[in-house]
């Protein structure tokens, strides 16, 4: 039998990409997701796990915090797509895992311009949310995760069945503001 | 007409003439004028008719307090009302009309009112048109209405966009005069992050209106060269064009910043206005202060106007208003209206000073201890009546009066957290009392600082205590630091006729007089009894002098008399710009199911359920109405198999060593002893013993279930999971997440189910009946490998499964499903199948969970454990609940062709429909296509008992009443043979 | 408004939302003496004071903590956050 084929969560077969003046907006399809989170009275080992609203960068997992007890993992799609038993192998503990790829659409976006059209859709202090930094708030009433990944880059996870609207929003403050 | 009033100088660009219409006639004005600007210099001071009497007006101000020359801006889709001629940047092309008149501004029909003034007293329309009782409705409203209102709404869609932002910053300042200036320069020096919001195109406040030196540089230059200065700085943002409209909780202000205005319409893709909340550690209020006019009869024409305005147009704009200029004051600035004009070749008629003791103004006629009392000139003012010292009555021929009764610091903002201003008696005006908004301070003019030299010193030192800098405030330039010590005069009593207060709403001391008379003396039944200060200007020039009219009446003190609280916005706001982005479809985001796409394709008919956009039908061709094709869709699922995307049902991934007890707890029912590998029909009650959502919970190991909820209640539900897990047993080893979106999730329903999916699931995973029985699941693998969830649970009444895939596959599987089932002649089915195939089985849903019924109710009262605890287990036993006596069952209509509708209430046959013979209601209903007829459920007094009984379903509403047998809810299948095959 | 997150600092209040009275936390003993007057008294009485109010409200589009928040509801001053698992404890909540 042949094996299905996944679609981007904007509904193609390839990843979207867009670019206003200095932005680009590039919808990230490469990234398979795990939330993990500490049960009661254990500690996770196997993995450095982040502090308070931080991300750590890894090869192949990097981690950014969610909640208190709480993680999100991150590893390339196409060596780790089956993450949950992969994490299971990793990690020692008592740990829940939950399968997160299909959950979440991401985009990223950076360049001159990045921060004002953020200005224009999230209501966190942008300042204050400093490269290795995650944070998670509203994007114009959607739920987003930001991490910041350098001056003028973010990474955005968005629910996935919102990505049209997310997509949308994002696309048409950078037409107003660039 | 040519610019006949435009004087030398001014801060305009001569250079750049601008093409404008007002009324039809075509002007020109130049580069930095305001439309009002441009129409004085262009010899016009006729701009509106007042609200109530239609009187003639002109310009009062030259700022956003404009209480009369209110015009139509533009045309078309974009024309708005009500627009200050004032606040209007001129752009080229520019068109504008006056409102609220019929006929002419010139001749206005309406203008009989104003002969009918005694029978339009304040309050008249609480003592007239009372008379035949009929005539409200018919005549006198509909007149009435017609003739309130001031400007007309274009009545078709804004084509506009507008936008919303958030900013932060260590220091917000509201106003750029020279306090506002002062401060940012000190804040800014200092590396803090700035903002400096303005109303105005040009920053510097009066600086650009007045003949002040600072330093060796004119106060507009000196204005210039700081804002060039605080452009270079990154850590500051100017916000021209932008107000800040109200001071909200934990220093959040809201501003809006017409980007677009000045324009004759927006750039591609750019935004009319944006509205920005901004998140302000401290707030600086330097919003300087307002001029308030002496009350005199016929103080309304046009031609009088603030002396502070005069200035302003002649200084700024090189706009004289006239040619032959009185000045009436009772303070010393209002002598440099003289001055200042005067230096610019105008003729100076008369200075009317109320002051008996002023210093005598060298080289004018100034008139000390004297008055206006009257003035002539309908059209625009062409005389005046001044008593003299000595009781003589002269007239003076002028064509623009300019009136100074003092200045009102701007202290509206700091009232928006319930703070009430205090009196000053040195300023005989109100400034900011002791209980501010959190983080704010009030520097220059607003907080009563009245000089050039105390607003560049009291903002510098402002900003350093606001943002704690050591040091001392850097030097400013040396200004003028002359006191402001106004005589004080409200009004002047003489005279028979009108003297106005409110311009907008037509409010005079007359009727604040009425309003004492009858009894409405508290400040707050003054202000709703004459609507003074109700108007688009907030009373901005006439709440200090109405609360003055009504203090001497009451012989109180103006303290005593108190005020009405200030409420945002400052000035009128565009409703677009609240909406932002948030308008037509893109009103609230919207969230799509995997098979979106695929559904797409196929042609279906979409429902919005929440924010969720499901497949509603799948009509095919030849089908004309939805009927054809749910009948169709249901008949198919119950003949061979039907799939349909059940991925919007909430999922939440339960997991720890306490799973099993926190879902005990949770649900009514039990589940600590589910079996490894079995689903089961949970039941939550809310604490107080109403039902509140049902699902499933599937155990895919010991420690660990999937939760299901209904579509509606996932957001709910995960939030109390989350409050039980956090709150009540914080101890239990149970961790959640929300799994809804990550796994795309469709039923296979209808006798060929298993069938279908053996095509699906790979071989090595046995979904036999033995091996996979009734209520089973596990994790299995299809199409060759990909991981998925298998769930053996039916929602039809059908032998039926749900299959789950990591979404992003779920377009891929709804396609290979349907090609696979094509053998199988297999529909996709849609959420109005789904309603009638559960209607049928007789299924609670939403309708049936709508918070009102019980476990009881659902004749699942045998659900509720009493050997455990869960919420709502020991209220659902209350007296008052056990003792409700509706039962669920079914309903169907005894005549084939009558419609059972969901929301009748169900009456003995032969009784008055009222509510005192309320038998129940009926929750849900559908044609049912394998019985040939409507159908219902619902909740029944005694239901169980009476099967078989004839009732009226009744409908008074939509006026229709029907027949129904009461039934088992359960129409097909009732001992779910096919369920367990 | 803005609450102060223990763990993640200031916040909009719009990323909240609100439960009510803190008490809800303290769920009576199914087991314990007149256990029907307890649930009745937990699930209607509250107090409702015009001053000092401990609240209780859910960081649903943060981290999902539940927080413990004093707040003056005449002036909306918040005075102390608390993350509601610590209250819990501390106020004698287990298991």
């Amino acid at each position: 039998m042949d094996n299905l084929k996944a679609i981007t969560p904007l509904g193609s077969s390839t990843p979207r990409q867009d670019q206003v003046a200095g932005v680009t907006l590039v919808e990230n399809c490469d990234v398979a997701l795990a939330s993990v989170a500490q049960r009661m009275g254990a500690t996770i080992s196997g993995l450095d796990l982040p502090a308070v609203g931080k991300s750590l960068a890894g090869d192949p997992f990097s981690v950014f915090w969610t909640a208190p007890g709480q993680w999100m993992i991150e590893a390339p799609m196409n060596s780790h797509e089956d993450i949950v038993p992969a994490l299971l192998q990793h990690l020692d503990g008592a740990v829940s895992i939950t399968e997160q790829s299909g959950g979440w659409a991401r985009f990223d976006i950076s360049g001159e311009g990045t921060i004002p059209v953020l200005e224009r859709l999230v209501m966190l202090d942008l300042d204050a949310l400093q490269p290795g930094d995650t944070a998670r708030s509203t994007l114009d009433h959607i739920g987003v995760f930001l991490i910041r990944r350098g001056a003028q880059k973010f990474t955005l996870y968005a629910p996935r069945s919102s990505a049209a609207s997310l997509h949308h929003a994002l696309l048409q403050a950078m037409r107003a503001v660039l | 007409m040519s610019q006949v009033n435009r004087l030398s100088g001014g801060l305009v660009d001569r250079e750049t003439a601008l093409d404008f219409s007002f009324d039809g006639k075509r002007y020109q004005g130049v580069a930095g004028d305001t439309l009002a600007s441009a129409l004085l210099a262009n010899g016009v001071r006729l701009m509106g008719r007042s609200f109530k009497y239609h009187r003639p007006r002109g310009v009062l101000s030259a700022g956003s307090e404009e209480p009369n020359a209110l015009v139509e801006l533009r045309d078309g889709a974009r024309r708005e009302p009500n627009t200050r001629a004032t606040c209007v940047e001129l752009y080229d092309g520019l068109l504008a009309n006056s409102q609220n008149r019929i006929g002419s501004l010139r001749f206005d029909a309406m203008a009989v009112n104003d002969l009918l003034s005694p029978f339009l007293a304040a309050g008249f329309y609480y003592k007239t048109f009372m008379w035949p009782r009929a005539f409200w409705e018919k005549v006198y409203e509909p007149i009435i209405r017609n003739a309130a209102g001031l400007g007309r709404l274009s009545k078709q869609e804004d084509p506009d966009s507008y936008d919303k932002g958030f900013l932060h910053c260590d220091l917000l300042i509201v106003g750029a005069g020279p306090a506002g200036l002062a401060a940012a320069l000190t804040a800014g020096r200092s590396g803090k992050r700035v903002i400096l919001a303005d109303e105005d195109f040009r920053m510097g406040g009066r600086l650009n209106c007045e003949t002040f030196a600072l330093g060796d540089q004119s106060g507009a230059d000196w204005a210039a060269a700081t804002v060039a200065e605080l452009t270079g700085m990154d850590n500051v943002r100017l916000l021209p064009r932008t107000t800040v409209l109200g001071a909200f909780d934990h220093g959040i202000y809201a501003a809006v910043e017409r980007v677009s205005d000045h324009l004759t319409q927006p750039a591609a893709n750019r935004v009319r206005q944006t509205l920005w909340r901004i998140y302000a550690s401290r707030t600086l209020l330097t919003a300087g202060a307002t001029e308030r006019p002496v009350a005199f009869e016929n103080n309304d024409r046009p031609g009088i106007m603030l002396a502070g305005a005069m200035r302003s147009y002649a200084n700024r704009w090189a706009v004289t208003p006239g040619q032959k200029v009185a000045v009436f004051t009772n303070n010393d600035d209002g002598l440099r209206t003289a001055v200042d004009l005067a230096a610019k070749g105008v003729t100076i008629a008369a200075v009317i000073d109320s002051r008996k003791d002023a210093t005598p103004l060298e080289g004018f006629n100034h008139l000390r201890g004297a008055l206006v009392v009257n003035s002539r000139g309908r059209l625009g003012l062409r005389e005046i009546s001044v008593r003299l010292a000595d009781g003589s009555l002269h007239k003076i021929a002028c064509d623009a009066l300019g009136v100074s009764g003092g200045w009102n610091p701007n202290v509206q903002l700091t009232c928006h957290q319930r703070g009430r201003p205090v009196w000053d008696d040195t300023l005989a005006a109100f400034v900011p009392g002791g209980s501010l908004p959190t983080g704010m301070s009030v520097a220059g003019a607003a907080m009563g600082d009245m000089t050039t030299t105390g607003a560049l010193v009291s903002g510098a030192r402002a900003a350093m205590e606001a943002l704690e800098l050591s040091g001392s405030a850097p030097d400013m330039p040396q200004a003028e630091d002359a006191p402001c010590s106004p005589t004080p005069l409200w009004f002047v009593s003489e005279g028979k006729g009108r003297a106005w207060v409110d311009l907008q709403n037509d409010v005079t001391v007359k009727d604040v007089k009425l309003s004492h008379q009858e009894g409405f003396v508290s400040v707050e039944h003054l202000k709703r009894y004459t609507t003074l200060g109700m108007a688009t200007d907030q009373g901005k020039t006439s709440n200090v002098t109405a609360l003055a009219v009504m203090a001497e009446l009451t012989g109180k003190t103006i303290p005593e008399t108190g005020t009405t609280i200030f409420r945002p916005p400052y000035t009128p706001v565009a409703i677009g710009a609240f909406a932002g982005r948030s308008s037509g479809k893109d009103f609230r985001p919207t969230r799509l199911t995997p098979s979106h796409k695929w559904a797409g394709e196929q042609g279906a008919e979409f429902v919005e359920v929440g924010a969720w956009l499901r497949a509603q039908w799948f009509p095919k061709a030849g089908e004309s109405s939805w009927r054809q094709s749910v009948d169709r869709e249901v008949l198919a699922v119950r003949k061979s198999v039907g799939v349909c995307d059940v991925t919007t049902l909430g999922k939440i991934d339960v997991q720890g060593a306490d799973a099993a007890t926190f879902l005990n707890r949770i649900y009514c029912n039990g589940f600590a002893k589910l079996a490894v590998g079995k689903v089961r029909y949970g039941l939550m009650l809310r604490e107080d013993g109403m039902a509140m959502d049902d699902g499933t919970a599937a155990r895919m190991a010991e420690d660990h279930f999937v939760v299901t909820t209904t579509t509606a209640n996932a957001v709910g539900i995960s939030r109390h999971m989350e409050f039980a897990r956090q709150c009540l047993w914080p101890d239990l080893d149970v961790t959640l997440i929300s799994t809804t979106e990550a796994w795309a999730q469709y039923a296979v329903a209808g006798p060929n189910a298993r069938k279908l999916l053996q095509k699906i699931v790979d071989p090595e995973f046995d979904i036999s009946n033995e091996a996979f029985p009734f209520m089973g699941c596990g994790e299995i693998t299809v199409c060759g490998g990909l991981r998925a969830r298998l769930f053996r649970i039916s929602f039809s009444g059908e032998l039926a499964f749900e299959l789950a895939v990591p979404t992003q596959y779920g377009d891929a599987l709804i396609r290979r499903l349907m090609a696979e089932g094509e053998e199988f002649d297999v529909v996709a089915y849609g959420t109005e199948t789904l309603g009638v195939l559960r209607i049928e089985k007789g299924h609670a849903a939403g309708n049936e969970l709508n918070g009102q019924t019980s476990a009881l109710n659902l004749g699942m009262g045998r659900m509720v454990s009493k050997k455990k605890d869960s919420i709502g287990s020991i209220l659902s036993e209350r007296e008052g609940m056990t003792a409700d006596r509706h039962r669920f069952v079914g309903f169907k209509a005894v005549n084939a062709g009558d419609a059972v509708v969901a929301g009748a209430h169900l009456m003995n046959k032969g009784s008055v429909e009222n509510a005192a013979n309320d038998q129940g209601w009926v929750s849900s209903a559908a044609y049912s296509p394998v019985l040939g007829s409507s159908i219902g459920i619902g909740f029944l007094v005694d239901g169980d008992t009476r099967l078989g009984e004839i009732m009226v379903a009744a409908n008074p509403l939509e006026g229709s009443s029907v027949n129904v047998e009461v039934v088992s809810a359960h129409f097909v299948d009732p001992d779910g043979e096919r369920l367990r095959g | 408004m803005i609450i102060n997150h223990p763990l993640l600092g200031p916040r909009d209040s719009q990323e909240f939302t609100y439960l009510g009275d803190a008490s809800l936390m303290h769920r009576p003993d199914r087991q314990g003496e007149n256990a029907g007057e307890a649930f009745y008294e937990y699930q209607y009485q509250r107090d409702n004071p015009a001053g000092l109010h401990r609240e209780l409200w859910y960081h649903e589009q943060g981290d999902r903590s539940w927080l413990v928040v004093t707040r003056d509801t005449t002036t909306h001053e918040i005075t102390d956050v608390k993350l509601a698992r610590d209250v819990a404890r501390s106020e004698g909540r287990s298991t």
